[in-house]
């Protein structure tokens, strides 16, 4: 009989490690984006507290910012919402895919886990907990810090967008689209994801030619998903 | 607009996000979702992220701007190249910034 005390002890303290050793290039990229963020939430007039609470509560990139861009056009709140489901819809397909998993969680640590769960931290454990035996220290270490991380750079983005309120001068105001240019490219890999991309982008443009600027993004987010899926019946 | 009102929206953001993160892993079991369903949704981070981009360069103040005299349209093209060349997301934002800044000092 050894100590058992300070053994699970010095276990829980490795497993915290392990949980942060895995999720440093996830933490990095979020301190760059958050703070992004951050920055044109304040440069497009939300009020900074919000912004962090959006951070904290929404806890999905994209649609905080396709929710900030909206907000800075006064678009209508529910058609926000409905586009933040939209965009978040693949959440579910996602989160579905990791309940064999996660099945030794309780109901509630489920819960938890799908409060904080992102495209990255999915990505992570998708490709691990199959192989590994990943304890439940190790998960929410994941989880809790990059939910942490998240809201601490948008903090820093919202104190650094407001000092700097010149943000052509830093070229910021293109850290958005590329972004967006850096994560979609490896992403379109066939020619049905090249016709997707190409009918969405056409598709904004045609929906704000046709003065549905509100509803845009939504509305081209759906034209390429049926283009998509008629691309693939029509390949069969 | 007000900020009751950005922070209902947020709220209301918050609530939809939620309930699709977390209704899969609480009530779903080990039951997979319907082929079609799985086979439209794939296409989902494409048309979205496409979507933004283009909404991103091509609309300023809620109007269409075609007239491609902002460096940020331009700027696609090298941040596209470093993004396809590189795949690495640190690598594409960096060189479209970087063409970003150096346009504008150039043009002043």
């Amino acid at each position: 009989m050894s100590t058992p005390d300070t053994h699970s002890q010095s276990s829980w303290w490795r497993d915290i490690f392990r949980g942060i050793g895995i999720t440093l290039p996830v933490l990095a990229v979020y301190v760059a984006v958050g703070m992004a963020y951050g920055v044109l939430a304040v440069d497009s007039g939300i009020p900074p507290w919000l912004a962090v609470l959006m951070s904290a509560m929404v806890y999905a990139g994209t649609a905080q910012l396709v929710g900030v861009q909206m907000i800075a056009l006064s678009s209508p709140p529910l058609s926000i919402i409905i586009t933040a489901a939209v965009i978040n819809a693949r959440f579910f397909v996602m989160a579905s895919a990791l309940v064999p998993y996660l099945r030794h969680l309780t109901w509630w640590q489920r819960l938890l886990y799908g409060v904080q769960m992102t495209d990255a931290t999915f990505a992570l454990h998708i490709s691990r907990l199959p192989h590994a035996n990943a304890s439940r220290t190790e998960i929410f270490t994941t989880n809790v810090a990059g939910h942490i991380v998240w809201i601490g750079a948008t903090i820093a983005g919202v104190i650094v967008g407001q000092t700097a309120n010149n943000l052509e001068a830093f070229a910021i105001d293109f850290a958005m689209p590329a972004m967006f240019i850096g994560l979609l490219v490896p992403l379109v890999r066939g020619r049905s994801q090249l016709l997707v991309a190409i009918a969405a982008g056409a598709g904004t443009l045609a929906f704000h030619a046709a003065g549905l600027a509100f509803w845009a993004i939504l509305l081209a987010t759906l034209t390429g998903l049926v283009i998509g899926w008629g691309a693939d019946r029509w390949a069969k | 607009m007000g900020e009751v009102t950005i922070l209902v929206t947020i709220l209301g953001m918050s609530a939809v996000t939620l309930l699709i993160k977390m209704s899969p892993l609480v009530l779903l079991g080990n039951r997979k979702l319907p082929r079609g369903v799985e086979d439209i949704m794939k296409h989902l981070p494409v048309a979205v992220l496409s979507a933004m981009v283009v909404q991103l360069l091509m609309v300023k103040d809620g109007a269409l701007n075609l007239t491609f005299d902002d460096a940020l349209v331009w700027a696609a093209l090298p941040t596209v190249v470093t993004a396809v060349v590189t795949r690495n997301l640190f690598a594409s934002i960096a060189v479209g910034m970087g063409f970003v800044a150096v346009v504008r000092l150039i043009a002043g």
